[in-house]
């Protein structure tokens, strides 16, 4: 789904009156100066962006937990007479979410750092996407190369979170 | 008279996959009493593991068809809900399997895996689940259990991972042990000390166990009773003492004259049972063994009835050939000097 158009969508319904106007359309309104209202602002681009990536999520978590789920251990979890939910929730989700984490923090780095560039158009929000864009059409070269560092540092900064997670998630990764 | 825990009658899985229906298990009947070890043993494919699951109502699927009963201190385990099941699992019935290496979840530690059997049944705090889960890593074998219970799988060995498969199915103190092929994975010198583990703790926890395996050697000193599988059958059904020293199915036959003998002149080579078992799709029809069978003649097109053809009573097989032409007709495939077919 592309994102100019679900979010051209949401505003519609959700802002401009159709059928509901409950939040604003579109501007950004910085945190410092007021939290609420920032909160509010921000609401709709996070769930266009969410909706954007939850189906591709749950199929990757799905075929995931599909494997996990005919491994030896979940039977075992069973035969210890676990309620169903309980095998899911503890023996299989965890073994299930290392992907999972791998795609989260790859994605959640790139849309910091400057990858949303559609959402904050349709939005109107001034980002580094944007940012980045309007200095490559002018060829604008310092701003540009900004734009790279910072981005290329959430990158990094993100990748090491998930290798902390991956510890955290799998005591086969931690170092002895 | 020891208390009946077990009493399989007729029992009959089949699971339908795109292929035809599959008879995994059909027409098993067995019983287990109180302070005995039943020993299954069977190929590969010939439905111990499908039996021993479904003991513990883990084959249930909306693909399964069960036919028979299962009743475990008189209760139908295949009629039971969900809810009474998991009580029964873990709690009264539990089960070791096959492989230690993929049979711990690798995530959690030991000890946690042990308290979590604890805690779902009974009323039991941390505390408490930890102490009791380092007694039985204890009364397992694993030497250092206090420090130990805080490992992860990866950091046991086989045969460890397998004592703490064992000691998390102690936990709950089960009336019924049911060890699927315990000791298969693991090496030679380990597997007499599981089969020792087991045989010793069956006493101390008074519980019964059902040993599954496809090695004769492995169940001959401690099971009371065997029962041999062949095609979701049962073939023959014997005390122990009975079934290694006057067998009666050609099947048997070819299972106790595939053991390597130190006490017999050596062979050229190590004595198989030709063939591969048959589909469980479609068996063949009369005898299931037939088509391996280097002694079958025109009856064996007609199935056998499991029956009671020697002199001892209890002594159950499924073989048409009168009781003199078997004893006659064993000897070279016993020797391991013939080929069983």
């Amino acid at each position: 789904m592309p994102v100019f158009w679900l979010g051209l969508i949401a505003r519609y319904l959700f802002a401009q009156g159709h059928p509901f106007a409950l939040l604003p359309d579109g501007e950004y309104v910085p945190l410092t100066s007021n939290p609420w209202q920032w909160f509010v602002h921000l609401l709709m681009p996070w769930w266009v962006l969410a909706v954007l990536f939850i189906g591709f999520y749950g199929r990757v978590l799905r075929s995931n937990i599909l494997d996990t789920i005919n491994e030896d251990y979940v039977r075992t979890a069973k035969a210890k007479g676990l309620a169903a939910n309980r095998v899911l929730m503890k023996h299989v989700l965890r073994n299930s979410l290392i992907p999972i984490v791998t795609l989260f923090g790859l994605d959640f780095a790139a849309v910091v750092g400057g990858s949303a560039i559609l959402t904050e158009t349709v939005f109107n929000l001034h980002g580094v996407g944007q940012y980045a864009a309007e200095s490559t059409q002018n060829l604008d070269l310092p701003p540009i190369m900004g734009v790279t560092i910072y981005a290329t540092f959430f990158i990094v900064f993100f990748s090491v979170v998930v290798d902390f997670l991956y510890a955290w998630l799998d005591p086969r990764i931690r170092p002895t | 008279m020891a208390e009946r825990l077990i009493e399989v009658k007729d029992l009959k899985v089949q699971f339908a996959t795109e292929d035809g229906t599959v008879k995994a298990v059909d027409g098993v009947s067995f019983e287990l009493q109180r302070g005995q070890v039943l020993g299954i043993v069977g190929e590969s494919g010939s439905g111990k593991s499908v039996t021993a699951m479904t003991l513990l109502g883990l084959t249930r699927d909306k693909n399964t068809r069960f036919e028979g009963e299962v009743l475990y201190k008189g209760r139908d385990v295949l009629q039971m809900n969900e809810g009474d099941l998991q009580d029964v699992r873990g709690n009264e019935m539990s089960m070791i399997f096959q492989d230690p290496m993929t049979s711990l979840n690798p995530v959690y530690t030991i000890g946690a895996q042990i308290c979590e059997a604890i805690q779902v049944h009974e009323r039991a705090d941390k505390n408490t689940a930890r102490r009791r889960a380092i007694d039985l890593l204890k009364q397992v074998g694993i030497p250092n259990a206090d420090s130990r219970v805080d490992n992860y799988p990866h950091e046991f060995s086989g045969g460890m991972r397998q004592r703490a498969m064992i000691a998390m199915a102690l936990a709950c103190n089960p009336d019924v042990l049911i060890a699927d092929e315990p000791t298969t994975a693991l090496d030679v010198t380990i597997q007499a000390q599981i089969i020792e583990l087991i045989d010793r703790l069956k006493d101390e926890f008074n519980s019964a166990v059902i040993l599954i395996t496809h090695d004769l050697g492995v169940v001959a000193d401690v099971a009371n009773e065997i029962v041999v599988m062949y095609a979701g059958r049962v073939v023959e059904r014997a005390p122990t003492r009975q079934l290694f020293y006057d067998p009666q199915h050609p099947y048997t036959w070819g299972l106790l004259g595939s053991i390597p003998r130190l006490d017999r002149p050596k062979q050229e080579r190590l004595h198989s049972i030709k063939g591969t078992p048959p589909s469980l799709i479609n068996a063949p029809a009369g005898c299931k063994f037939r088509p391996r069978c280097p002694h079958a003649f025109a009856k064996c097109t007609e199935e056998p009835p499991l029956e009671n053809r020697v002199e001892q009573p209890g002594h159950l097989d499924r073989c048409w050939l009168s009781v003199e032409d078997k004893r006659r007709l064993r000897e070279p495939t016993l020797a391991g000097t013939e080929e069983a077919a």
